[in-house]
């Protein structure tokens, strides 16, 4: 039988690669869902604070959380997630250096926490873990890639019509000056773009 | 121009600079030079454009190359690679789809390329080549956070800074302005910040 962490995974792999092959066979789904562990936490609670080292990546089964760092004074939220969305502090993970990403909680929530492979492990795993690594660092960078552009080329307006479209939830359940953060405006710019959109 | 000899270690040096210390043995650094070719580039020579397969990593080991693409008629720079720093068109790279973008040799530039499928093929039988390509792949994605970041928080002025920090040197070796399409300001308000900054000191 499948476990709760098993259906996880196929879950987040099934919201990151879509119709793309991920390289990973069911035997293997296996050894990485025991790398993995289903926490609650509560509202308000942080996963990690600035100086820590990540040794983790999320998965948002159900809840709200925040990836933020501090940038002249200012809280500046870097990534949101809601249910079935995943989060990262790339840096920090890649690295395994101290982190400047605060990682919170905006509501009660039940995450997935994908341990990172330590280098030994790394060395003597099967092929098929590297590749799921490869696609997986393919696909984020990607997406981010995508983000880039937008916020180069798109207006406040569309970026928030792209969120709206995207994650209706995230814009009812987030308190306004997150999103206006996570878009890169302010409250009163956010404001007005709502206004207009009703 | 000087010569500039081309051995392992360079390769070795400079892939390093880009990606972090590994340790690499022997064997596994001489796998990667044989994936790779080295390129000598004339100045203002266009290496790749649109409809281009960008089908190799590129590390600059002299010179600078500029990677830009056009946005409605608008040349927007999207990264400037000096010496130690890769460079790849994501898109085209990953996905083997025909490229937007354009490299342009700023500088009289020597490159090292990498084939990206003999890369995944080599690194499928050693796990140390797959930890560089991996490497490669984890800096991408730390780089395009921080410009992510930067594109949406950062002041014109911070932008600047930025670029010069990373790599010192940066901003007087690229006219202003390239600077401008990579901050996505006008010439005359680079010109600003450069004066500004230089009365600082």
């Amino acid at each position: 039988m499948e476990s709760v962490e098993e259906s996880i995974l196929n879950e987040f792999i099934e919201k990151t690669f879509g119709e793309v092959d991920c390289g990973l066979s069911p035997e293997w789904r296996k050894v990485m869902a025991q790398r993995t562990r289903v926490v609650k936490m509560d509202k308000g609670e942080f996963l990690q604070i600035e100086g820590d080292i990540c040794k983790i990546w999320g998965y948002v089964c159900q809840g709200l959380v925040r990836v933020y760092y501090m940038h002249n004074g200012e809280e500046i939220t870097e990534q949101l997630a809601v249910d079935g969305d995943a989060f990262f502090d790339y840096e920090s993970f890649f690295k395994q250096t101290p982190t400047t990403r605060y990682i919170q909680m905006l509501e009660p929530t039940t995450l997935c926490l994908f341990r990172r492979l330590e280098r030994s492990e790394v060395k003597t795993d099967s092929h098929e873990i590297r590749r799921f690594f490869r696609y997986l660092t393919e696909m984020i960078l990607l997406q981010m890639k995508k983000r880039i552009l937008d916020s180069i080329f798109k207006s406040a307006k569309e970026r928030y019509d792209i969120m709206m479209e995207e994650k209706p939830s995230l814009v009812l359940r987030a308190p306004s000056n997150i999103i206006a953060s996570y878009l890169g405006i302010t409250p009163e710019t956010l404001s007005r773009i709502k206004a207009k959109s009703k | 121009m000087k010569r500039i000899i081309i051995n392992k270690n360079l390769v070795a040096s400079e892939m390093q600079r880009y990606v972090g210390p590994i340790d690499l043995s022997e064997e596994a650094w001489a796998k990667l030079l044989k994936i790779s070719t080295i390129e000598k580039i004339k100045k203002h020579d266009i290496f790749l454009k649109p409809g281009d397969v960008n089908n190799y990593l590129g590390l600059v080991l002299k010179g600078m190359v500029q990677i830009y693409h056009y946005n409605e008629e608008k040349l927007v720079s999207d990264f400037f690679a000096r010496e130690g720093c890769g460079f790849f068109d994501t898109q085209s790279f990953i996905l083997g789809t025909p490229s937007q973008a354009y490299f342009e040799a700023l500088e009289p530039t020597v490159i090292a390329k990498f084939d990206r499928e003999r890369f995944i093929k080599e690194g499928e039988n050693d796990p140390q080549i797959d930890l560089i390509y991996r490497r490669v792949l984890e800096y991408g994605i730390i780089m395009s956070n921080e410009r992510l970041n930067s594109v949406l928080h950062d002041t014109a002025e911070e932008k600047y800074t930025n670029l010069e920090n990373r790599n010192p040197g940066l901003t007087s070796r690229i006219s202003s302005i390239n600077i401008a399409s990579y901050i996505g300001v006008t010439q005359e308000t680079v010109c600003r910040i450069k004066s500004k900054q230089e009365s600082l000191f």
